[in-house]
């Protein structure tokens, strides 16, 4: 019963939103045939300007949210626009849309998916823009977002959630580190994404042990119109504003990479071709694929909760939220096959019937290689 | 460590040096998290008393080892708070309303627990003790239903703030469920909390003097305990029970616990009132009584205020020094001194000067020949010869204080010159304790009923370890029942609640303790020489007197005032139930709300209410003036804001007044209170607990900007 369903042609399609029109935009995508919305609670990020009182009274960051889906290609085109029009996504500020080819998909059958599982013709775009994530201690993310806003990304997204590898194999002293960890995110043009990556490495310090780790993925297209709010009010136009109408009188983007010889690169080695392996499941039984995932050999997983906005319980006039969390890991390519297999059986033997796996290709990848 | 050593083994090996390594390093960084929420208040205090009052630090190395257990009691607790507690409310919160207990559906089960949760709290962490600091200087004749609520009464007033709290963590889950904005609660309970206070202030004098217990209670109910329970349990039940896109993020219980103990004394007061039961009201025979009427109208005016007037002659019959027999005492060898100088030179010897004590109210003029002017001679006055200056003890630590039996046994939480004079039963000259437990017959007579002075009810009589075991250890319990029993299902790291909630344990014992040895004797021996601004006193512990600072007075008590109002923001920075709301919001926002911005907010509103509540006291001001409009004002500023800060203001003003906050600023106040007449020290705690909320929301109303407006329409679009 609990056969997984691979597919090889199905997108994971990634909005950030603006907490006030999120609602409406999941509706709409559940609407047009999206299913298993997977929302989580990020904030944006603000440019400081110092000051003493923006010190003592920090003004809050615009509460965003966090959704994905995984669509198969075919729907992609039609749910992208769909979105961008219900949250006017092609506004300044109003937030963003990307897609990410997977490298493949295996749903069990019980999990929530846009209704044909039939695979479509593959899109043959290429990667145009970068999605970067970095997974940091709580507490260093505000440092990286501005590390990333100073070197030109638009509107970095944090997200809180959990994560652990080595903490988990400490047997009582695992305490004295909390599983909280940050995610930053920010969807970078290619041109840029160098820069960005290795300011924001640095700026969190990645390469040292129990730093975090981070990764960037290609991202086959969207569109990035997330706001970084000033928090000065003297400014008549928005940074977002000033840029896209540089932008205009430049005829491109390209001088915004201009000055690329500034960042010295960073004095290490990336890990190249890697595969993330991302398990959706739901919060009850996320304990175990955490330490099966750990059990397979993964040297670290990490995991975001949320809610799956278009489903609730339907049994109960409350409505309850349905929670779900984001197990992931990343390997290298010749050992996902046989982490996938353990976990898989593992989840067999646990009798949970909804979940799915995906994996994405990640170019480029960095943190504390021991030695 | 790196990532290719632990893939193959399931454990890790540590060498034990590796262990100690880990734990080192991260009880350093505990230590001095917890310095960094300290140090303000600490060094505050210390520059004032030295450099500002330029008196020294009496017990000087006894509040130095307090304040370094405070310090490692608070970085023990808060990391009991994050392993132990706020996982397992916020475990249970999230399970409750998917299950059913016992075959009961959630809904039900769920407002039950919040009820029993609720109520026990209040008797886990019973501020009681606080509340009869307070009025320990209340006077049965001048306001005997306060007196009854306090002594006689004070089990069941317990009882009633229990089921205050109960109903409000009841109603405050039910919000949850149906996804209610906080704002109509706020509306319906200022309203009608206004309305009967108005109601109390005019129509009843013996009503009017509960008002300020009754305001008070609201800010005291909610300890370090009880806040961070109830918030996680809140954001657990959000969690799950989806409410429409509302904002409601598990804020606003402990608004709703603020708000309802301050009605049900209210209605407590009002129903002792109307059935006569309190002491000496009807039944009474005795002759001051039976003469003044149907609740005391008959009174003479004198009697309603006797409190204030009794403190009043005492502060003019002694030109304002109203000090121990102590103080006034010479050494043998000085004596003989004063005698050898006096014989040879007629006059005192330098750094000794002359007393006067009044205690009749009688003169006789004698005319001057020749002149209009007469010389006026005071009979029945005593003059002593005092050493000029004073003298501190030398000991550094307090002999009384002994760190064994603190363990136990209770130190006096409140110093014996703000207990009354007359209930010194053993007349050794301080009052013991239990002797400040007492009632007065009708004949006038006192009778001390209880003499070990200890309540029936719940009380804050409880040692360091025992008062830490009880306000955590029944909630846990409950809270760990209710999951595995009701519920069934097992808390995924077992090992790591029971080591956070052990934690929580020794960091609140700690913490105690640490209060006793440190923070209340320096908060004590400020808040009395704080006075020294505005009136000659006789320091704290020490033998002599120090003059007034200022001589206009109301300069004097501005400087008390100012005082107040550092010491208010300095002590909220520390508190830790104020750090774990903090610490609360900036993870429900995802960090977009930073702990910084609500922690100063915060900490700036308890300073302007502390301010303020030190002015009430040294000008002797209405307490109602001061409070209803602040509120009226909050109902506006409550309209105007969103709801999240709303969330967040009204809840801060529960966690405000804690541990540290209390023991710092009642000291101050009975001080304060003890020179200028106001005899009972209400009042502040409710003024401090209203400021942080208007603060809070005007600091949510500047820096919220509104969404932006989407003025540009400029396609954006970067690819495809």
């Amino acid at each position: 019963m609990n056969e997984l369903n691979t597919m090889d042609k199905v997108s994971l399609l990634t909005l950030i939103l603006p907490k006030e029109s999120a609602p409406q935009v999941s509706n709409a995508l559940a609407a047009a045939g999206a299913k298993g919305i997977f929302q989580v609670a990020a904030r944006g990020s603000i440019l400081r300007e110092g000051g003493f009182l923006s010190k003592m009274f920090p003004p809050p960051a615009p509460e965003q949210f966090l959704l994905q889906v995984l669509v198969p290609n075919g729907l992609r085109e039609a749910l992208i626009e769909k979105a961008v029009n219900i949250g006017k996504l092609d506004r300044v500020g109003s937030g963003a849309i990307f897609a990410i080819n997977c490298d493949s998909a295996h749903l069990s059958s019980q999990f929530p998916f846009a209704g044909s599982r039939d695979t479509d013709d593959l899109f043959s775009s290429i990667p145009t823009l970068e999605a970067i994530c970095c997974i940091c201690e709580k507490g260093v993310a505000e440092d990286i977002a501005q590390a990333a806003l100073s070197a030109g990304a638009p509107g970095p997204t944090v997200t809180f959630g959990e994560g652990g590898g080595i903490r988990d194999k400490i047997p009582l002293l695992r305490m004295t580190k909390g599983p909280e960890k940050e995610f930053v995110w920010c969807v970078v043009d290619r041109s840029e994404s160098n820069e960005v990556f290795t300011n924001m490495a640095r700026a969190g310090r990645i390469t040292e042990p129990g730093r975090g780790f981070m990764y960037s993925i290609p991202v086959s297209d969207g569109i990035i119109n997330v706001t970084s709010t000033v928090s000065s009010s003297s400014h008549g136009a928005s940074l977002e504003q000033v840029i896209s109408v540089l932008d205009e009188l430049k005829g491109g983007k390209e001088w915004r990479s201009g000055t690329e010889s500034k960042s010295a690169s960073l004095n290490t080695t990336f890990l190249h071709d890697l595969v993330g392996l991302y398990c959706v499941v739901p919060r009850d039984h996320y304990s175990e694929v955490y330490d099966a995932v750990l059990e397979a050999g993964a040297p670290g997983v990490s995991t975001n909760f949320g809610v799956m906005t278009d489903l609730g319980s339907d049994s109960d006039s409350e409505s309850c939220n349905e929670e779900w969390a984001l197990v992931y890991t990343s390997l290298s390519p010749g050992s996902v096959d046989g982490v996938l297999n353990k976990v898989s059986s593992k989840i067999k033997d646990l009798d949970i019937d909804r979940f799915a796996f995906y994996t994405l290709p990640i170019p480029k990848a960095l943190t504390y290689l021991g030695g | 460590m790196s990532a290719e050593q632990s893939s193959d083994s399931k454990t890790l090996q540590l060498s034990l040096r590796q262990k100690i390594e880990i734990l080192l390093s991260f009880s350093k960084d505990k230590i001095v998290e917890q310095i960094q929420c300290v140090w303000f208040i600490i060094l505050y205090l210390i520059v004032f008393q030295v450099l500002v009052l330029g008196l020294p630090i009496v017990y000087s190395l006894m509040i130095a080892a307090g304040i370094m257990i405070v310090i490692v009691g608070l970085a023990f607790f808060m990391e009991g708070l994050r392993l132990g507690l706020m996982p397992l409310g916020e475990t249970l919160g999230s399970t409750l309303p998917r299950k059913k207990i016992l075959g009961i559906p959630c809904l039900p089960t769920s407002l039950a627990f919040g009820f029993v949760l609720g109520a026990f709290a209040t008797f886990a962490e019973p501020a009681i003790g606080v509340l009869r600091a307070a009025g320990a200087g209340v006077d049965p004749t001048a306001a005997p239903l306060l007196w009854t609520i306090l002594n006689t009464g004070a089990g069941l007033l317990v009882n009633c703030v229990g089921v205050g709290v109960g109903i409000a963590v009841l109603l405050g889950v039910l919000r949850f469920y149906k996804g209610w904005s906080l704002k109509p609660f706020i509306y319906a309970g200022v309203l009608i909390l206004s309305c009967l206070t108005l109601y109390m202030q005019f129509s009843d004098d013996r009503l009017k003097h509960v008002l300020g217990l009754a305001w008070d209670c609201g800010a005291v109910t909610t300890g370090p305990v009880t806040v961070p329970l109830v918030l996680a349990l809140g954001i657990g039940v959000c969690r799950i029970v989806s409410t429409g896109g509302s904002s409601n993020t598990g804020f606003g219980v402990v608004t709703l616990a603020s708000l309802f103990p301050i009605l049900a004394v209210m209605c407590y007061a009002l129903y002792l009132f109307e059935t006569d039961n309190y002491f000496c009201a009807k039944q009474s025979t005795a002759e001051w009584h039976l003469k003044a009427g149907d609740y005391g109208k008959n009174y003479p005016e004198d009697l309603q205020k006797f409190g204030e007037l009794k403190a009043k002659a005492i502060l003019e019959s002694t030109g304002g020094v109203e000090e121990s027999e102590l103080s006034w005492s010479l050494s043998v060898d000085e004596r003989k001194m004063i005698q050898d100088h006096l014989n040879a030179h007629k006059a005192l010897p330098e750094g000794y000067t002359l007393k006067t004590k009044v205690s009749e109210g009688k003169i006789s003029p004698r005319p001057l020949v020749g002149s209009d002017r007469e010389n006026v001679e005071l009979f029945g006055s005593k003059s002593y010869v005092v050493r000029e200056g004073y003298k501190a003890p030398d000991e550094l630590w307090n002999p009384d204080s002994d760190i064994a039996t603190a363990f136990s046994n209770n130190f006096d939480f409140f110093p014996n010159t703000f207990k009354p004079q007359e209930v010194d039963k053993n007349n050794n000259g301080i009052v013991d304790p239990g002797e400040d437990f007492y009632s007065i017959e009708p004949d006038g007579s006192i009778n001390y009923s209880k003499t070990d002075g200890l309540l029936t009810g719940p009380d804050q009589d409880r040692g360091a370890l025992e008062g830490a075991i009880w306000a955590i250890v029944p909630l846990c319990a409950i809270l760990l029942l209710v999951l595995i029993v009701g519920l069934r299902q097992r808390p995924k790291h077992m090992d790591e609640l029971i080591i956070g909630i052990s934690c929580a344990v020794i960091g609140m014992c700690l913490f105690n303790l640490g209060i006793s040895l440190g923070l209340t004797p320096l908060g004590e021996q400020l808040g009395g020489n704080v006075v020294s601004s505005f009136a000659s006193i006789q320091p704290w512990q020490s033998e002599g007197f120090v003059d007034p600072m200022f001589h206009s007075s109301t300069v004097g008590k501005c400087l008390a005032i100012l005082f107040g109002f550092i010491l208010g923001y300095g002590a909220t920075l520390a508190e830790p139930a104020l750090n774990a709301l903090g610490a609360t919001v900036e993870k429900i926002t995802v960090g977009a709300f930073k702990k910084n911005l609500l922690m100063q907010a915060v900490a700036t509103g308890v300073a302007l209410g502390i301010g303020t509540g030190v002015a009430k006291i040294a000008f002797n001001l209405e307490l109602w003036y001061l409070l209803i409009p602040p509120y009226v004002m909050l109902l506006f500023l409550t309209f105007i804001s969103s709801e999240d800060f709303v969330n967040f203001g009204w809840d801060s003003a529960g966690v405000t007044t804690g541990p540290i906050t209390v023991p710092l600023v009642l000291a101050m106040g009975l001080g304060i209170g003890a020179k200028t007449g106001a005899i009972d020290g209400f009042g502040v705690l409710s003024l401090a607990s209203v400021g942080p909320i208007i603060t809070v929301l005007t600091v949510g109303l500047l820096v919220r900007k509104k969404p932006k407006d989407n003025l540009s329409s400029e396609k954006f679009v970067e690819a495809v």
